[in-house]
């Protein structure tokens, strides 16, 4: 029914002419701005942002606190409006449809079945009142017509599958009962037990410890590549971005300031803060364990953005321009760059310094 | 789980001694003479005298209060001063209709809260809330002996659909029984009804807020479903405080809405012998109270148990 209204809508809204649609892109998200009303204003927490994802990519959304990378994933499953945010401009393009365009009721279906998310943290991601099999196979009852037998079979199996050892045991278990790590697991299986095209993880390492980490992303590679899906993968951690990324995308302050190829990121950084991002990483480039690299200064709050280029305050290149007019993401040597003096010659010196 | 429900029940024994030992300080350290009460204003002090003795409010009160310790041990609270009944008796037959009361009052007060507050919730942000709000403040702040007034002159008065006051037993026909108790339940249940809304809406509100609830939106859940399933339950929570303490208040007699309406039940009894100075039927009638709050407290607790799995007792 429901995807009966959403074929006959896509004849509907879709320009034929459009780019977005029909070359075999899973995601594209295409001008996303969303906002939040804060003191009788709305501050723009993402601002105009494009990237996209193929089938049977990895795609890290990779940036400081606060850039707006959960805002975005969160615009993508139309769950923003629960945190009091609004989507005000832009198109989702997921498989052929503008998901900011589908009701309610067709988002629902989309949600968990074609969409799923992990969030970071897994201490307070289950329901503490629930067995973790009963929300997992909630999942699965939500979206097939499964008999409950059937959907507790495959509810033991998924968790078989994310390697939690005696799943029979620990389906009847209450999220309490379960490590940190294991409860990451389990949400992992709940969002990957109805098969979905596309995974959004939002930090789903984040509160782990580093050992469980590696598991948990070994774990999302192995189950990437037998389930067949792609994956947005939102993370601070340049490191777990170089691992698993296909390509990245760098958020400062809401935009999207440099995307490319993995190898292109990490070899050839064009923008000054991603510069910065690389020479944080620990090991990198001279000796391991120096001190951290990290860039001086924060973020902007959303309420006083600075003009010209975002990131302005905080560069070590900056000159008049970058203090009056933003930058628009250009191609620039292979990848998308915005950045006015990504071709000037100290920036190139610093992006040779910071590659390895 | 037994060995600490069987714990819980022991413990009672101490905690009604203490109360029944307050209540017996209490009535016998304010002034006020049985004897004289029962005579009336009439009698000879020398007939007052004997019946002081007879009864043995002449004895010095630590040798009452020894007495009373005694006769309660052996499980006998004694006789009313009125009566000529035993005290469990005199209680007994006012238990029927203050459960009757409590009962329905606490349906009512159920079937009223529950809806309004998902309501409000499901409509939070509109207008509806701020009616929900104010409503729920004029159910708890309302007098209740003003609200049966008004009920009385309405509906028993001027329109005559129900009887202004009280009370018929459930074997004496349903009908009658409920016609009886519709007002005062609905008196005593607007006000429970205001409490229990307004901490469900709460707890709720404050559940939507919680990571698990993104969770479940996250995997497809519809409002329906996020309000109803993940929400209620979690909030349900802290609200069985209130619910239960509601119900313990209600058990405990309502004293106020039981007069109004001449409900001979617990409530009733304790204001009657309060003013005739019956005091062995007042210490059993409190003790039966306070037997009700403890009770009603340890089945929370269990019921905690079951609506929360990391709460465990050992
Ligand atoms: N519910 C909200 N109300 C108001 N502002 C918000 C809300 N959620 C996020 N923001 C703001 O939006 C901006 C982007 O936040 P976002 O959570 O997307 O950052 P992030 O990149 O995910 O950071 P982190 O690495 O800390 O998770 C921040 O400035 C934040 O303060
Ligand atoms: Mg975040």
């Amino acid at each position: 029914m429901a995807s009966r209204t959403v074929k006959s809508r896509k004849s509907r809204v879709v320009d034929p002419g459009d780019h977005s649609v029909g070359d075999g892109k899973l995601l594209n998200v295409v001008g996303l701005t969303t906002v939040f009303h804060a003191n009788g204003r709305d501050v723009r927490a993402v601002d105009s942002v494009s990237f996209h994802l193929s089938p049977g990519e990895t795609v890290c959304i990779v940036g400081e606190s606060g850039s707006g990378k959960s805002v975005t994933s969160l615009s993508i499953m139309k769950l923003i409006e629960n945190e009091g945010g609004r989507v005000v401009a832009g198109s989702i393009w997921f498989d052929g449809d503008d998901l900011l365009k589908a009701s309610n009721e067709e988002m629902r279906r989309v949600r968990g079945r074609t969409v799923s998310m992990v969030f970071q943290e897994p201490m307070t991601a289950l329901n503490p009142i629930f067995t973790v099999g009963s929300q997992i196979s909630e999942a699965i009852l939500l979206h097939t017509d499964e008999s409950r037998e059937q959907a507790w079979n495959r509810t033991v199996d998924m968790l078989r599958l994310v390697g939690i050892p005696e799943p029979e045991i620990r389906a009847k278990q209450y999220p309490h009962q379960l490590s940190g790590g294991m409860r990451q697991r389990v949400v992992v299986a709940m969002a990957l037990v109805c098969n979905p095209k596309l995974l959004i993880a939002d930090e789903p390492t984040t509160a782990l410890d580093v050992t469980i980490q590696a598991q948990v992303l070994d774990l999302l590679r192995r189950l990437k590549r037998d389930l067949k899906m792609s994956i947005l993968l939102i993370t601070h951690d340049m490191g777990v971005a170089a691992e698993m990324a296909d390509r990245v995308v760098v958020m400062y302050a809401g935009n999207v300031i440099e995307e490319g190829s993995v190898e292109e990121i990490f070899d050839r950084p064009l923008h000054p803060y991603t510069q910065g991002l690389l020479a944080s990483i620990p090991g990198r480039n001279g000796v391991r364990g120096a001190r951290l690299h990290a860039i001086a200064g924060s973020t902007p709050a959303l309420a006083d953005m600075p003009e010209g280029c975002r990131f302005n305050p905080r560069c070590p290149f900056a000159v008049d321009i970058c203090r009056v007019e933003a930058p628009a993401l250009r191609l620039v040597d292979g990848h998308n760059v915005a950045c006015h003096r990504a071709q000037d010659a100290p920036v190139v010196a610093a992006r040779t310094s910071t590659a390895q | 789980m037994i060995g600490y429900i069987v714990r819980r029940v022991l413990a009672i024994i101490p905690v009604l001694l203490v109360v029944g030992i307050v209540v017996f300080m209490l009535i016998h350290l304010t002034p006020g003479d049985p004897a004289q009460v029962i005579l009336g204003d009439a009698a000879t002090p020398a007939r007052v005298k004997v019946l002081r003795h007879q009864l043995g409010l002449d004895q010095p009160l630590w040798k009452q209060f020894l007495t009373w310790v005694e006769h309660v041990c052996r499980g006998n609270l004694g006789t009313s001063l009125f009566y000529q009944q035993s005290v469990v008796h005199t209680v007994a037959v006012r238990v029927g209709p203050t459960a009757s009361l409590a009962g329905l009052a606490f349906v009512f007060s159920l079937v009223i809260a529950i809806p309004s507050a998902l309501l409000a919730v499901w409509k939070r942000g509109s207008l509806l809330d701020p009616i929900f709000m104010s409503g729920s403040l004029l159910g708890v702040s309302m007098p209740n002996f003003w609200l049966a007034l008004m009920m009385i002159s309405l509906f028993g008065v001027k329109l005559g659909w129900l009887p202004v006051s009280g009370y018929v037993p459930l074997d004496q026909g349903v009908g009658l029984w409920f016609s009886h108790l519709l007002m005062p339940a609905f008196v005593l249940a607007i006000q429970q009804a205001g409490l229990i809304a307004r901490m469900l809406r709460d707890g709720m509100l404050d559940v939507l807020h919680q990571d698990y609830i993104r969770t479940a939106r996250a995997k497809g859940a519809g409002e329906r479903l996020v309000l109803l399933h993940h929400a209620f339950r979690n909030a349900l929570i802290p609200t069985v405080t209130v619910i239960g303490t509601s119900l313990a208040g209600l058990l405990g007699g309502a004293v106020v809405t039981e007069v109004v309406f001449a409900i001979p039940g617990v409530g009733n009894l304790i204001v009657q012998s309060i003013a005739s100075r019956d005091f062995p039927v007042l210490t059993g009638a409190v003790m039966f109270v306070a037997l009700v709050y403890v009770l009603v407290n340890l089945l929370i607790d269990l019921l905690y148990s079951v609506l929360d799995p990391r709460v465990q007792y050992r």
